[in-house]
């Protein structure tokens, strides 16, 4: 919907849809100010019967050469500060996205790997749902990084460890043989 | 139980008991004080309207002889700016010299980090990158520092801190922008305030410096410098401006997180005043909580506004 005026003060006038009961935070490269107040309007007015879903908490989306942009979980963030309540992610580490497969395709977890570059989405979601964890080196995580979660005494961190990594997933393709 | 009733001011003193402030109380609690530190919006004023009686309260401060300071983390406006709407909404013989806004203090921050605090020429210093408006912006420069994307960078001006402000023009390209200048870890980054929203007049809200900062924050890993309330930076500024008495001076507010909290940190009593954000019922609440830092956002003392200190300063 066209906002009126250029600030706040008219956009907080704008008629709010009757119809709407949820907030869903994704990758907006649009994101505003004013997008952030609309938000903060039907969540205020909804209150608990207003749902707050975000897709995902991801920070950063990597880009070539160690630039990155910022992901979606920084929109999410601003509007939770906004609103002062929590959302409920779908995305990963959450095992709802694993459960729409699982329901989907018949997998067996045991029999199953999860194969990532992060490792509180990709491990942690493998982890939690039972599968067997597969690291790979060629995104977000170095090494340094996991063995400091296994030297840690705490078991939280201990689920971010992954069963097994390798330098770059065509490292699997030798295994796979005629 | 007693503690923090009556006697006036203490700094070292137990629990608040968020007493409410009249009659006998309020002249044992407003004799001794030198001065009074205000909050602004939704203390003086709600929108373009003041609250009944505070431009009077504020003119009998001035006959008792005591001082009147204000604090504010709004950083939409410059001193300037807001000097003339004390005058338009009625409040006499307020100067810009005695508001103290979260965007001048920021400023005044970002001068101290970036120059030394001694002013100069602004050369080899660095630019700042302000995701804010205009009144954040002339502070800015005002305080003798160069702007990201204002005229061409000299040689060896590289952005050396971003500057996240009230900025109702944000945007995920902002936001982006800020994390290009972030992976400089020498980059400072600063926030003028931590509030999540603001009351509009008619009970909606908007979002607040502190769910853009929450954003920029999450983008690029890094934990924002905040100068406004409840920190103590911009009571630095007073004492080195005015040089306050903490324990003669008395912090008036509407919003427990930031102002009764900054009075707590700074050493000063504290009184809410009910004409803004904070109800009564979440004070009380806090109060009987078990937290340590629950108790820190107990006011000293209540009143309904801030009229009601007239009756305790002499005719």
């Amino acid at each position: 919907a066209v906002l009126p005026g250029p600030a706040p003060a008219d956009w907080v006038q704008a008629p709010l849809d009757p119809a709407v009961r949820a907030v869903l935070v994704g990758f907006d490269e649009h994101f505003s100010y004013a997008k952030l107040c609309q938000a903060l309007r039907y969540l205020l007015r909804g209150g608990p019967d207003c749902l707050l879903v975000g897709t995902n908490r991801d920070h950063r989306l990597p880009l070539e050469g160690g630039a990155g942009i910022p992901g979606t979980g920084c929109l999410v963030k601003a509007v939770e500060t906004a609103a002062q309540r929590e959302a409920f992610i779908v995305g990963k580490p959450n095992r709802f996205m694993f459960d729409c497969v699982a329901g989907e395709f018949q997998v067996d977890p045991a029999r199953t790997i999860m194969v990532g570059d992060r490792l509180d989405t990709d491990i942690l979601m493998g982890t939690a749902c039972g599968l067997t964890t597969l690291l790979t080196l060629t995104g977000v995580t170095a090494l340094d990084e996991v063995r400091g979660h296994q030297d840690s005494g705490c078991p939280a961190r201990h689920s971010l460890v992954p069963d097994y990594y390798v330098d770059s997933i065509a490292d699997l393709l030798p295994a796979l043989g005629e | 139980g007693g503690a923090g009733c009556g006697g006036g001011s203490s700094s070292s003193r137990s629990m608040a008991s968020c007493r409410r402030l009249s009659g006998a109380g309020l002249r044992e609690v407003l004799g001794p004080a030198q001065g009074l530190l205000f909050d602004c919006d939704g203390v003086l004023w709600a929108g373009e309207r003041a609250v009944p009686g505070a431009p009077e309260l504020l003119e009998r401060l001035r006959r008792s002889g005591k001082a009147a300071l204000f604090v504010s983390n709004n950083s939409r406006r410059s001193v300037a700016e807001l000097e003339r709407r004390f005058s338009r909404l009625g409040f006499r013989g307020v100067r810009a010299e005695h508001v103290f806004s979260s965007a001048l203090c920021s400023a005044l921050f970002l001068r101290q980090r970036l120059l030394g605090g001694g002013g100069g020429n602004g050369s080899g210093a660095g630019r700042v990158f302000v995701l804010g408006g205009e009144g954040l912006r002339g502070e800015v420069r005002d305080a003798g520092l160069r702007l990201a994307g204002e005229d061409e960078p000299a040689p060896g001006e590289p952005v050396r801190a971003v500057l996240v402000g009230y900025d109702d023009q944000f945007t995920f390209a902002k936001l982006a922008q800020a994390c290009g200048y972030l992976r400089d870890p020498q980059c400072l980054l600063v926030a003028t305030d931590p509030d999540p929203w603001h009351p509009l007049s008619d009970g909606q809200r908007t979002p607040g410096t502190g769910s853009l900062t929450a954003a920029v924050e999450t983008a690029s890993g890094r934990k924002a410098l905040v100068v406004g309330k409840p920190n103590t930076y911009m009571f630095d500024c007073i004492v080195e401006r005015f040089g306050v008495d903490p324990s003669r001076t008395l912090m008036v507010g509407d919003r427990l997180e930031t102002d009764i909290l900054f009075g707590k940190n700074c050493g000063l009593a504290t009184i809410l005043t009910l004409t803004g954000v904070s109800r009564l019922e979440e004070a009380q609440a806090y109060m009987a909580s078990d937290s340590a830092a629950a108790k820190d956002l107990v006011p000293n003392y209540y009143v309904d506004s801030i009229a009601d200190l007239i009756p305790g300063l002499d005719e």
